[in-house]
């Protein structure tokens, strides 16, 4: 069953490709996500620009000003980017009911996406010490936006695009729930939510209308495709937020609330079915860690 | 987020391994073709993989449609960089409707092209390969020698036939695209190619 | 206690339930395949009515072929040659050159339409024809009553890019005639009944269709077919991959084969300055203070070749022999018109 957020999310993307495609032909707006370029005034996404830094051993002194404002929309507004626009982000999650196998389900399991520091890392290290940046093209929404660029204006379909159906083939192999792609291995994600310091608009629960106290519910926490444990979380767990609502629009007792955005997204909640949890025994209520998963708790500072 | 000892080491341990897959890759020989020529106004070939950042602006305001992006067999670390393809497009950063300003210099958004006096930039050479040309099996044909926007860089033997002078040449790449043999008796080669300097 | 309901992961696989549905063994009915046949046949109709309407059309009979030239005395064609000095106004040895041998009142009259085609090769101002040529042509044939229409295309470049550089852009708008760059507009495929190597050819609608069409070049050299002027000058009416092809078969017999279907009605060459040495681009720009004008383009390139050849035998350059122009005797040959000098009549005046 499609909610009306995913709905929109698709939608949103599509329209970012439209506009992409469409921008060049009118004269407004050319590039793709690494870099825009309005005419006088350009923009720069911030891998990029910490990628050509480290090669070039300087920052361009024109890049300054365009990578200075994404970087703040991203520290204030998070990593929405990843929700709403990036087109890989959408094509992994309609897609996983192709899941080759049946994946495992760890609650809140935001541990297991350490790896993609040892993979960020060593792209930006590579960068420094070989002035290697040939990683651009693993960043997706790149590869699907200069797909796109080529098919109209120069009639070919690049190489690079079976980085996308890697990514995709990766993905449904993948052991455990979640966007795999989106929070373990991406670099310009991991870029992205390190970045993402003030985000304004993240999902808080209402512990007062919570029942996971009493009941085996973690719903929320159990559709995360970031794996965030949303009920625990810190600001620095929500760093990986993305914004896709699901939290939200899963919560059987409407005790998740989006910062900022309550009003508007009032009256919108979609509840397609309706979800029994099992009650708690006192014993479980008594330990937390419980619901865990075989992880540590999060940190309790 | 506490981690463990544990998890740490195989952190790092992941992370060296990721680092030595990425330099192999970067050593990787493009096994087909090493001769990728730069649009004009393209910075020395060392630095300008580590300047793009890959945005396609530069293809899309190219006003003949000459640049396209390079593929595997250009080499791993120049995937997805703008290249010349005289066959698709002619350049015409030195006569045409690039004359005054260099589109993708202009727009480039990180300075791996950049603005320059289009007398000082050499783009590569033209180089000719006698068996097909026209004029050489005995047909009238001089297009190159007529389209050619530098003085000199084509000249006629006496009966007729061109000459290519590599030294004059500034490879745009009209010549190789105007050429009406099938197959082209011209290439553009990135041979004598002169960059501009890159501006810290 | 505990009757337990199981939790429901409706929303694990972010909402996208497949439904799966049973595709069934079906075999296809009567009804079916003549649906299907007859889905094909509206398809093969609707295909066939797109390809009729989006070919290139082969035209009707030419209607440009071989009209007689009617700058003609005593069945002699008439060539002018106008000088003047430095200071000369263009127009003034423009109008002198044309009326010289008839006026344009001869081939323009109210509601006909001009097509004026200048050499227009690349960006650069030098191989072209002087835009002030152009306008005062386009003026002349505006007071006669005609339509006026500059059309070309460039062999090197954007046309509409090089016809603005070169300046004629602004000046045929100023004085009110319509600018348009042959390759915006769709191509047709017409036949060439007197070619010899040429069969068919692809050319614009605009210089097919219309009723006076006049050759405006500058005198210059060029590297294979030693000149190009008023003949070679109707390669601009064709698309750049027919260019190509023209290459490939024979050029010097292409051009006069062309010259059959698109004979200029008037031709007026810019020798202001003309191009010697080399050609059509990089030549060294000489100064001649001279407008040519005639209804006969082969006579009129065979005088300006005699022209060409002794200034550059005076400026001591390595010359070319202009009795041995292939392409002019190729279309002296098919008829365009007569290289012979004692089938000419030529009007030399001066203006000082």
């Amino acid at each position: 069953m499609i909610g009306k957020i995913e709905i929109s999310r698709a939608v949103t993307a599509l329209l970012a490709i439209c506009f992409l495609a469409a921008a060049p032909i009118l004269g407004i707006m050319y590039g793709t996500t690494s870099a825009v370029t309005f005419g006088s005034f350009t923009l720069i996404s911030p891998l990029e620009l910490a990628l050509v830094s480290i090669s070039a051993r300087t920052i361009p002194v024109n890049l300054v000003v365009p990578g200075l404002i994404v970087i703040l929309i991203i520290v204030f507004f998070g990593r929405f980017f990843c929700g709403w626009i990036c087109p890989m982000g959408i094509l992994l999650e309609n897609s996983h009911v192709l899941t080759i196998r049946k994946r495992r389900k760890g609650v809140g399991a935001l541990w297991k996406n350490r790896e993609k520091w040892a993979i960020l890392l060593p792209i930006l290290a590579a960068s420094f010490l070989f002035g290697f940046t040939a990683p651009y093209i693993f960043s997706p929404p790149g590869v699907v936006y200069r797909t796109i660029l080529s098919l109209m204006f120069r009639g070919v379909i690049g190489a690079d695009l079976m980085v996308i159906f890697l990514i995709l083939a990766l993905d449904l192999f993948a052991i455990h729930y979640g966007r795999t792609w989106c929070n373990t291995i991406c670099p310009l994600g991991t870029a992205i939510s390190s970045l993402s310091f003030i985000n304004f608009v993240k999902p808080k629960v209402d512990h007062k209308r919570c029942i996971d106290f009493d009941f085996n519910c973690l719903d929320c926490e159990r559709i995360c495709p970031m794996r965030i444990p949303v009920t625990r979380a810190d600001r620095w767990a929500m760093m990986e937020c993305n914004k896709c609502l699901k939290c939200w629009a899963s919560c059987p007792v409407k005790a998740v609330k989006i910062d900022g955005f309550s009003r508007v997204l009032h009256g919108m909640i979609e509840r397609p079915y309706p979800v029994f949890a099992a009650k708690k025994t006192q014993a479980q209520k008594s330990s937390r860690l419980s619901m865990a998963g075989p992880s540590q708790p999060l940190s309790s500072s | 987020m506490r981690i463990t000892r544990r998890e740490f080491f195989k952190l790092l341990a992941e992370g060296a391994a990721a680092l030595g897959i990425l330099k192999i890759a970067s050593l990787i020989p493009s096994w087909a073709r090493m001769d990728i020529v730069r649009p004009p106004g393209a910075v020395e070939e060392e630095f300008f993989n580590s300047l793009c950042v890959r945005c396609a602006i530069c293809l899309e305001v190219c006003p003949t449609r000459a640049i396209v992006l390079a593929d595997f067999q250009d080499g791993v670390s120049a995937v997805d960089t703008p290249k010349i393809d005289p066959i698709t497009g002619p350049c015409e950063f030195f006569r045409g409707r690039c004359e005054e300003v260099m589109q993708c210099s202009k727009f480039c958004p990180t300075g791996a092209l950049q603005l320059a006096d289009r007398h000082g930039v050499k783009m590569g050479t033209a180089e000719l390969s006698p068996d097909r040309c026209l004029a050489y099996i005995g047909k009238e044909c001089v297009v190159c020698d007529e389209m050619c926007p530098v003085p000199e860089a084509i000249t006629l033997t006496s009966d007729l036939k061109p000459v290519f002078n590599g030294t004059k040449c500034v490879g745009c790449g009209i010549c190789v695209y105007h050429c009406p043999a099938e197959p082209k008796a011209l290439t553009l080669r990135p041979e004598g190619a002169k960059r501009t300097k890159w501006l810290k | 206690m505990g009757y337990q309901f199981s939790i429901h992961h409706a929303h694990m696989s972010s909402g996208m339930i497949k439904q799966g549905r049973k595709l069934e063994n079906k075999r296809i009915s009567r009804r079916g395949f003549l649906k299907v046949l007859g889905g094909l046949a509206v398809t093969a109709g609707a295909a066939a009515v797109f390809w009729e309407m989006w070919r290139p059309k082969g035209g009707p009979s030419p209607t440009r072929t071989l009209k007689p030239n009617v700058y003609t005395q005593n069945g002699k064609s008439l060539v002018s040659i106008v000088k003047g000095n430095s200071d000369t106004d263009i127009e003034t040895l423009v109008r002198r050159a044309v009326d010289a041998i008839g006026g344009i009142g001869k081939i323009v009259s109210t509601g006909k339409t001009v097509v004026i085609k200048p050499a227009v090769l690349t960006s650069d101002p030098n191989c072209a024809p002087d835009p002030v040529v152009v306008a005062a042509i386009a003026k002349m044939a505006k007071e006669a009553g005609g339509t006026v229409i500059v059309a070309e295309t460039s062999g090197n470049g954007d046309t509409a890019y090089n016809l603005s550089k070169v300046g004629i852009t602004l000046a045929a708008q100023d004085v009110g005639a319509e600018v348009r760059a042959l390759p915006s507009e769709e191509e047709i495929l017409i036949e060439v009944p007197l070619g010899t190597k040429l069969t068919t050819v692809k050319t614009y609608p605009t210089v097919y269709n219309c009723d006076v069409l006049v050759s405006v070049p500058r005198l210059k050299r060029h590297g294979s077919t030693a000149v190009t002027m008023s003949l070679k000058n109707m390669m601009g009416t064709v698309p750049q991959s027919e260019m190509n092809r023209l290459h490939n078969v024979d050029l010097s017999q292409c051009i006069a084969d062309l010259n059959t279907v698109m004979k200029p009605d008037l031709t007026v060459v810019d020798a202001t300055y003309a191009m010697a040495g080399q050609g059509p681009t990089g030549g060294e720009m000489v100064e001649m203070d001279t407008v040519m004008a005639s209804g006969d383009p082969v006579a009129i390139d065979m005088v300006a070749a005699e022209r060409l050849h002794k200034l550059e035998q005076q400026l001591g350059i390595a010359s070319f022999d202009p009795a041995e122009v292939r392409h002019i005797n190729s279309a002296a040959a098919l008829g365009v018109g007569t290289n012979n000098i004692d089938d000419m009549t030529i009007i030399e005046e001066s203006i000082s």
